[in-house]
């Protein structure tokens, strides 16, 4: 590491003349400082990570015992981050370059703070209460900062795509479509930043993850959010790869069946280890994720453990969108295709000649 | 300018209202919780597994783990025992050691794990504000000085030479 460290840092000093540039950033607010507060998020990011996994050793050399650094460390210090990542994922496409007045702020960001503080008040309505503990909190805090990047990076659209309509009359949606045409990677751009927002969306559902774990025998039910397993049977099975036990549960939503799982439990004869198949029931509202974890030594019994994760599939919604945000950005833009058309070539007449250099 | 300084001002004054009440409001409230199976979710999630797994001890999916049961019932025996959040924590650490628990407590040397980020950003943000904000004192000193008002002498030349 040390030489790693070594090695870079005599290729900046070496270089650094070829990284001065003329231009300096001219404000606090604008475009180009929230890409370097941004910057910063993400080295705060990584800083975090590095000093998690070295603060246990740095621990027992300087106290003489060594600690855990495990997922509450990160998630109480990692997710204000990401956090304030969302944030400026909102505000900087709403920022001008070089500088923005404080009427641009204020005409640019009302509807977005609205849309912000209105989701809050809605989900605290709705029975959430931030105060309770921190993994609502943050939860209320994606969700709303959520709707203030969705309402801004929108209102960009919405904003170019009326003067389009104005100039060509259009349709709203065929001028967003020839919007987008205009400067690709722009727009694309602004899709990934949806993206983003869905992948926070379904991370902040983890707040609200459920677990249960219980004996079930032949009929028995168990309850998990507003979902109830009945099982219906346990059966082994053997074949010359592996020795398996799986059950079979019917899963209710109030009086309706919905589904029915089947979690399972093998036993691999080559490398005589035992693994868990996880039965999963999936939409976009949730997934239920059902697992086969043994049987109870004493009663025989088996045991099934149950979780709820909501908004999970919205995190591969976000990546879906971002692929797409990225391929619009990379293909040219309307202007840029026509002006790289190859021009025939021809003789110049004198008139043309004359036209263009000047003349009487 | 004044607007512009301003408007800065009055960003930061909000972005350090905003960092502050993010960092704080988790600390709000944060007491031993009522419900039994809720707080036995939420302390279970602060401990981790001594077999070795490597796992926060109510997430151990070892098959076979030797240690995960007996630890979830000394967890239940201390909550029956109505201990307070700290007291759970102080037992586990007493018999298990620090390295039980799944994060640094707040204490002594550890405060420095839980501050440290924040005061890496906190410290970067404030570098790269005062970078910017002299970067644009230097750009405007730097500004070519305005032209020096025209002589009579010059303005008449100027009228002659262009009158048609």
């Amino acid at each position: 590491m040390i030489l790693t460290f070594a090695v870079c840092l005599f290729t900046y000093l070496r270089q650094r003349d070829h990284l001065r540039v003329e231009h300096r950033l001219d404000s606090l607010v604008s475009r180009e400082s929230s890409f370097l507060f941004n910057n910063l998020l993400l080295l705060a990011a990584c800083f975090t990570v590095l000093w998690g996994t070295l603060f246990p050793i740095l621990s027992e050399w300087a106290e003489g015992t060594k600690v855990t650094v495990g997922a509450p460390f990160y998630n109480r210090v990692g997710v204000p981050i990401g956090l304030f990542l969302l944030f400026l994922t909102g505000i900087g496409p709403v920022l001008a370059w070089r500088s923005t007045s404080l009427r641009s702020m204020r005409r640019n960001f009302i509807l977005p703070v609205v849309a912000g503080l209105s989701t809050a008040g809605i989900l605290m309505a709705t029975g959430m209460r931030p105060w309770q503990d921190e993994a609502t909190l943050y939860a209320v805090m994606a969700f709303s900062i959520g709707a203030l990047v969705v309402t801004a990076v929108t209102s960009e659209f919405l904003r170019g795509a009326a003067v389009i309509q104005q100039q060509t009359g259009r349709n709203i949606f065929a001028a967003t479509v020839e919007l987008t045409r205009r400067n690709t990677r722009r727009y694309g751009g602004y899709f990934v930043h949806f993206g983003v927002v869905l992948i926070f969306i379904g991370i902040a559902g983890s707040a609200f993850n459920q677990v249960n774990e219980q004996e079930l025998g032949f009929h028995d039910a168990m309850t998990i959010g507003p979902y109830k397993l009945v099982d219906q049977s346990y059966t082994q099975d053997d074949n010359p790869n592996y020795r398996s036990e799986y059950a079979l549960l019917d899963v209710y939503k109030g009086n309706k069946k919905i589904a029915q799982l089947a979690p399972e439990q093998r036993f691999y004869y080559a490398s005589q280890q035992t693994e868990t198949m996880v039965a999963n029931n999936s939409n976009l509202e949730r997934d239920l994720y059902v697992i086969y974890a043994g049987k109870n030594p004493d009663t025989g019994q088996p045991i099934i453990k149950a979780r709820l994760n909501p908004l999970v599939n919205w995190i591969w919604i976000g990546v879906v969108v971002i692929i797409l945000g990225t391929w619009i950005a990379l293909v040219p833009s309307r202007r840029a295709a026509n002006r790289s058309r190859a021009i025939p070539a021809r003789e110049v007449s004198e008139t043309d000649h004359a036209a263009v250099v000047g003349g009487d | 300018m004044i607007r512009l300084r301003n408007a800065a001002k009055f960003l930061r004054l909000w972005a350090v209202v905003f960092a502050f009440a993010v960092l704080i409001l988790p600390t709000l409230g944060s007491g031993d919780s009522a419900n039994s199976s809720e707080r036995f979710n939420k302390l279970g999630h602060q401990i981790m597994c001594s077999c070795g797994c490597g796992q926060i001890l109510l997430e151990c999916n070892h098959v076979g783990c030797p240690a995960s049961d007996g630890m979830r019932q000394e967890l239940r025996i201390a909550m029956d025992a109505n201990y307070s959040d700290k007291a759970v924590y102080d037992v586990f650490i007493q018999k298990y050691g620090p390295v039980i628990m799944a994060a640094p407590v707040f204490h002594g040397f550890n405060i420095l794990a839980w501050i440290l980020p924040f005061a890496v950003l906190l410290v970067g943000s404030l570098a790269a504000a005062s970078l910017i904000y002299m970067w644009k004192r230097r750009s405007l000193r730097q500004l070519p000085a305005p032209p020096p008002p025209l002589s009579n002498a010059m303005r008449d030349r100027i009228r002659q030479e262009t009158e048609l």
